[in-house]
């Protein structure tokens, strides 16, 4: 790894949470969570079929236990070395998280947000055709092609189109206040989660967002993976909340920052670094 | 072998740097988290609002006249962001009120905790920036 790799890394990694620990915590008063303003007015009803805006979360997420994974699934999962708590091993130098030199997350581990205490944000946009969904973190955008075309049967194939780090993904309204967002043709690469869960490019991943009311949005992802997987399961089921002011941070790892803090102070402070 | 112990070395850097949970399992390693050292009259020299934490640079003489130049790290710069932190938040030459976990080396550097204005507000640090265990999100300063 080079010097400049660790540079990333220094930066990312301080940059990293874990997911446990704050999912469960209340805020005090005008405080959804920290950080999180709680919206001063009640929550009026959900607009019809418009989740523009910004939302902050996942808040109080309950994913179902990943299934039994396929020997493909397996032999993956066995070659990654998460860090962190996620880590299973006490080796945590010995990580290969590809996030640690600022390889994209990819869709759907962005939606973890774990770089900011377990929640950040993202905003819904529109553009003729397809919805937009922009994240904080690394400021990374999906577009969501609402006019009815078709996923891609396979991707990385002669006559198919490429994967992609966020996959290729097609939206409909259910109904006025659930949308649901079908997306395949992921690259491989990234992880599907901080314990290092694979997911394959065939790998349907399904988000289904419901504007409960004008302040509540709730995420259901449902991953239906056969090739890494013995069944579909329910990955994430979370709120997110209206964002008080609308404003939409960045979250980017910054090489030259990692340095900076590397010298300054983590040095300073006692922490290993040569 | 030295680009294992580059990487190691670079983990132990970012998870020491974690937000709670995991930064009050990893900075206890670094930062004596049990009593803030104060640091009254402390004049700030410099905050750098940078990822992944801002640092704030300050000076503080000590009861013999000698000058210690401290430097302080935050939480997450966007975690710092939701509580009411900006880059402009606290300025060179402002005259503060610093509370600091100090690093277990003994050096002027450590984690903040909070800090408090010559108007008599507050900001805190997020997650440790509490003085009930941490939360950060009372005495918010508008």
């Amino acid at each position: 790894m080079s010097t400049r790799s660790i540079v990333f890394s220094i930066a990312v990694l301080a940059c990293l949470t874990t997911v446990t620990g704050s999912a469960q915590r209340t805020g005090p008063e005008g405080f959804l969570r920290e950080g999180i303003r709680r919206m001063p007015n009640p929550p009026g009803p959900a607009p019809a079929r418009d989740l523009s805006g910004v939302w902050v979360g996942p808040i109080d997420n309950k994913p179902d236990p990943a299934p039994p994974m396929t020997p493909a699934g397996e032999a993956l999962f066995k070659e990654r070395k998460p860090y962190g708590d996620a880590s299973r091993n006490a080796d945590l130098g010995a990580s290969n998280d590809p996030f640690i030199t600022c390889d994209p997350l990819g869709f759907p581990r962005n939606l973890l947000a774990h770089a900011v205490s377990s929640r950040g944000r993202f905003v819904f946009g529109s553009a003729p055709n397809r919805l937009l969904v922009s994240y904080e973190q690394q400021r990374v955008w999906r577009e969501i092609w609402t006019d009815g075309r078709a996923l891609p049967k396979a991707v990385d194939v002669r006559g198919a189109p490429e994967s992609r780090y966020y996959g290729h993904s097609v939206g409909r309204w259910e109904n006025d206040r659930t949308l649901v967002i079908e997306t395949t043709g992921v690259d491989e690469r990234p992880w599907l989660d901080e314990a290092g869960r694979p997911r394959s490019s065939s790998a349907r991943i399904q988000e289904r967002y419901t504007r409960l009311d004008e302040h509540n949005l709730q995420l259901t992802v449902t991953i239906d993976d056969p090739k890494f997987y013995t069944k579909p399961w329910t990955w994430m089921r979370a709120n997110f909340y209206w964002v008080m002011g609308q404003e939409f941070a960045e979250t980017i790892c910054i090489p030259s920052e990692g340095i900076e803090y590397r010298d300054s102070l983590a040095r300073p402070s006692g922490i290993q670094i040569p | 072998m030295k680009t294992k112990f580059l990487m190691t070395a670079a983990l132990l850097a970012g998870l020491a740097a974690f937000d709670s949970p995991s930064l009050a399992h990893h900075g206890n390693a670094a930062f004596n988290l049990t009593t803030p050292v104060v640091l009254k009259g402390a004049v700030v020299t410099e905050f750098i609002w940078i990822n992944p934490h801002p640092l704030i640079k300050a000076d503080y003489k000590d009861e013999k006249g000698n000058v210690q130049q401290w430097i302080m790290e935050m939480g997450s710069t966007v975690s710092a962001q939701l509580i009411g932190w900006n880059r402009t938040t606290v300025a060179p030459g402002d005259v503060v009120t610093l509370y600091v976990w100090q690093a277990k080396t003994g050096a002027f550097a450590g984690r903040f905790n909070k800090v408090e204005f010559a108007d008599g507000t507050t900001m805190r640090d997020t997650q440790t920036g509490g003085d009930d265990g941490g939360r950060a999100d009372r005495g918010v300063r508008q």
